[in-house]
């Protein structure tokens, strides 16, 4: 899962002041429109959502095999997890992971969005090229990735051309966690930069202007005029990205499995072990609960700080 | 406003509960029909579940279940196919959720993990009379389970050592014989290791590395009585020996990632000059690679050569509402005369001994020997239930362990703490 696939509020519009019409009338053909309307999706919510949601929640409480019988496990399941070193050690990878990640693809995409901001031709072009990975194939990514990285691939190969002696990036368990990041970085900075791009087009040019005949250097306007008009599409893109980095799969699953030892397992890609290749179900809903928990207290933190540096009052 | 909002979310929540509960009717409460249907007139349809690695394969399994109605025109197979890596992990959930297909494809090494959602066939052979003489008995010991037989098995055979005649040739050194020793191999190896190239190519993969530690130690990985053993001494010291191939001595190339078909691969492309493999590859490895294929059986350690076999079949799921047209089904897919066509188009090693020799026909010279040398010493490959996990962890934690960076010793230990049943 690396694409965010919420759209950034829009700027709310005033509603239209009409002549008043007969109140009830309208409003009950609205209601009935608006209900029409909003089955379909409320319906497949319900179904494929919701359902599973409520049912992966019981299932945490039970022991709950592939074969045989079920029984109830009480809380077992999660005391099982929170006190096994294999699960501490996958929470742990899936922090680092983050912690390399979001800072990296913040960087890359506010700096380069900053830099697209400043062209006068080709930005769209740049644009849509440093879309391109976010909406490519991840497995094919990755298998290409898996060919820059692997011995005598390209890295190595441009290496062996200098007489220099590269790592085995994902064989060796001090490389694999960075190789990982790196490839994930590039694949998933263009959904951000297209948010920072829109952000810092919609600053208006008046206030650029008006800071620069008053003298003020390029990183000060960055610093008081940039910073706070984006820093609520910053907040949206800090968010986002931090829950779809937790839930971080396809890469360590298709690039590395995991390995090598145990460096580069995930949450998603242990939860998704445990409930299909070991059929220990009950432990495997119980994992997604506690990733649940994690991702559902750092938003709220983030949510909470967003008053110290988020500005909407512009 | 007030009243409407609450009002319209009512109706679309018992909008979506009653479609909710029309999926939940719709689901296999026990009154569907798993793994197939009957109709008025008796025609029986039977689900078949089968890997498969391209539409080549897809359509010599198609061409099985066309025969099945052609023999008996009542009973319908209706394939469906997935690769080999995402099979397993498709059927168990699919036993688990009581929708299985009636008969189910099973190899060796993961019987254990399916087993629990499978008919025993043994009365079906008896009432059936299935002629059983006719197989390979390490072929029908592959599909068995304290003595239950669950599968019909279609193809079996013995991991050998498989080389490249043209590299031994290239670099002047003796193409190995039957009743070679692991000495020999290590000298061939290290004298095979020049130019970029490698004498060997070594994966932490339970099929490729136990072989090999068994003609080393004597031990396979699981014990008689079905317990993990990767504790055990001997086992890991020649779990040790056979890493000491890539990260101290060098002559098998460094492995990355966890990709399985990665020691084949550098085999074909000619990087290295021998790897172990079954008899179901040896054919497609032919085709691909574009020099002289040999085989040998595993080098012999302190007791002589030792090798595992493997292989896979068909059974029937305990879902299934037709067993005894699933089981005839079964019959005419694993016959002499499907077997041969499978034989005939290299896709696998029979395990009927009827149908071997178009096989042979096909391979090249010295396969055949090969064969049997190594399937004289050949014991079934033990596995634990949860051997789907084993495997993955064996790769997982066996990459580091082969490249030098961990030991055998603390790997083999650590999974064994880990997977132990």
């Amino acid at each position: 899962m690396t694409m965010e696939s919420t759209i950034s509020p829009a700027p709310e519009r005033p509603v239209p002041s009409g002549p008043p019409r007969s109140k009830k009338s309208w409003r009950d053909s609205d209601t009935a429109a608006a209900t029409v309307f909003a089955a379909p999706s409320t319906i497949g919510l319900t179904v494929f959502t919701v359902i599973p949601i409520v049912m992966s929640l019981v299932m945490s409480f039970y022991n709950w095999p592939a074969f045989g019988d079920k029984s109830v496990a009480g809380t077992a399941n999660f005391s099982d997890l929170l006190s096994s070193p294999e699960f501490r050690r996958v929470v742990l990878n899936t922090v680092v992971f983050t912690v390399l990640y979001l800072p990296l693809n913040l960087l890359v995409s506010l700096g380069l969005s900053l830099w697209i901001s400043t062209m006068r031709r080709g930005r769209q072009t740049l644009r849509v090229l440093f879309f391109v990975p976010v909406v490519t194939p991840i497995v094919a990514n990755v298998l290409v990735w898996k060919m820059i990285y692997q011995p005598n691939g390209l890295i190595d190969g441009i290496g062996q051309q200098f007489g220099v002696d590269m790592p085995n990036f994902l064989g060796d368990p001090n490389w694999a966690m960075l190789a990982l990041v790196l490839m994930s970085v590039w694949q998933g900075f263009g959904y951000n930069l297209l948010v920072f791009s829109a952000a810092i087009d919609s600053i208006p040019q008046s206030l650029n202007e008006a800071a620069s005949l008053d003298g003020v250097g390029p990183w000060q306007r960055f610093r008081h005029i940039t910073l706070p008009m984006i820093s609520p599409s910053m907040f949206f893109a800090t968010t986002m990205t931090l829950i779809t980095t937790f839930q971080v799969f396809a890469q360590p699953y298709l690039l590395t499995g995991g390995g090598p030892g145990a460096t580069t397992e995930t949450l998603v890609l242990f939860i998704y072990r445990e409930g299909f290749s070991n059929f220990a179900l009950g432990t495997a809903a119980a994992g997604a609960w506690v990733l649940f928990a994690i991702i559902l207290v750092i938003t709220a933190l983030q949510f909470l700080f967003q008053k110290k540096w988020v500005t909407y009052d512009v | 406003m007030k009243h409407s909002i609450p009002r319209s979310l009512a109706v679309l929540a018992a909008a979506g509960l009653s479609i909710s509960a029309l999926a939940a009717c719709g689901s296999n409460d026990g009154s569907g029909n798993a793994g197939g249907s009957t109709d008025a007139d008796g025609n029986v349809t039977v689900d078949w579940s089968m890997w498969s690695g391209g539409t080549a394969e897809k359509d010599a399994w198609q061409a099985a279940a066309d025969a099945v109605h052609t023999a008996n025109p009542k009973i319908t197979v209706k394939l469906e196919t997935t690769s080999f890596d995402d099979y397993f992990t498709k059927m168990g959930t699919r036993i688990a959720s009581g929708s299985a297909p009636c008969i189910v494809s099973v190899q060796s090494l993961r019987l254990g993990a399916l087993k629990d959602g499978m008919l025993p066939l043994d009365d079906l052979i008896k009432s059936k009379s299935l002629d059983t003489d006719d197989f390979v008995p390490a072929s029908l010991e592959g599909l068995a389970s304290d003595g239950t037989q669950y599968g019909i098995p279609y193809d079996n055979g013995p991991m050998l050592m498989l080389y490249n005649v043209d590299r031994f040739k290239e670099v002047g050194v003796d193409a190995p014989k039957s009743g070679w020793t692991w000495n020999d191999f290590s000298a061939a190896t290290k004298k095979l290791t020049t130019g970029g190239k490698y004498g060997f190519a070594a994966y932490p993969a339970d099929l490729q590395m136990f072989p090999m530690l068994l003609s080393l130690s004597g031990q396979q990985p699981v014990s008689e009585d079905g317990k993990l053993a990767l504790d055990n001494a001997d086992l890991q010291a020649a779990g040790q020996q056979y890493a000491d191939l890539v990260g101290k001595d060098k002559v098998s190339p460094e492995l990355s990632g966890n990709d399985s078909t990665y020691a084949y691969n550098q085999f074909i492309a000619g990087n290295a000059a021998m790897v172990v493999d079954g008899p179901w590859d040896l054919l497609s490895i032919q085709s691909q690679s574009d020099f002289q294929l040999g085989a040998v059986e595993i080098p012999a350690g302190p007791s002589g050569s030792k090798t595992l076999s493997a292989g896979s079949g068909f059974g029937i799921s305990k879902s299934c509402k037709n067993p005894e047209a699933a089981f005839e089904a079964i019959q005419t897919i694993t016959s002499t005369e499907q077997l041969s066509k499978l034989a005939s188009d290299g896709r696998a090693f029979p395990s009927r001994v009827s149908a071997q020799a178009p096989w042979y026909d096909n391979a090249f010279d010295g396969a055949k020997e090969a064969l049997e040398a190594a399937g004289a010493t050949a014991e079934p490959m033990r596995t634990t239930s949860n051997w789907t996990k084993v495997g993955s962890d064996l790769i997982q934690y066996g990459v580091p362990a082969m490249n030098g960076t961990s030991t055998v010793k603390d790997t083999f230990s650590q999974i064994q703490s880990q997977d132990a049943n």
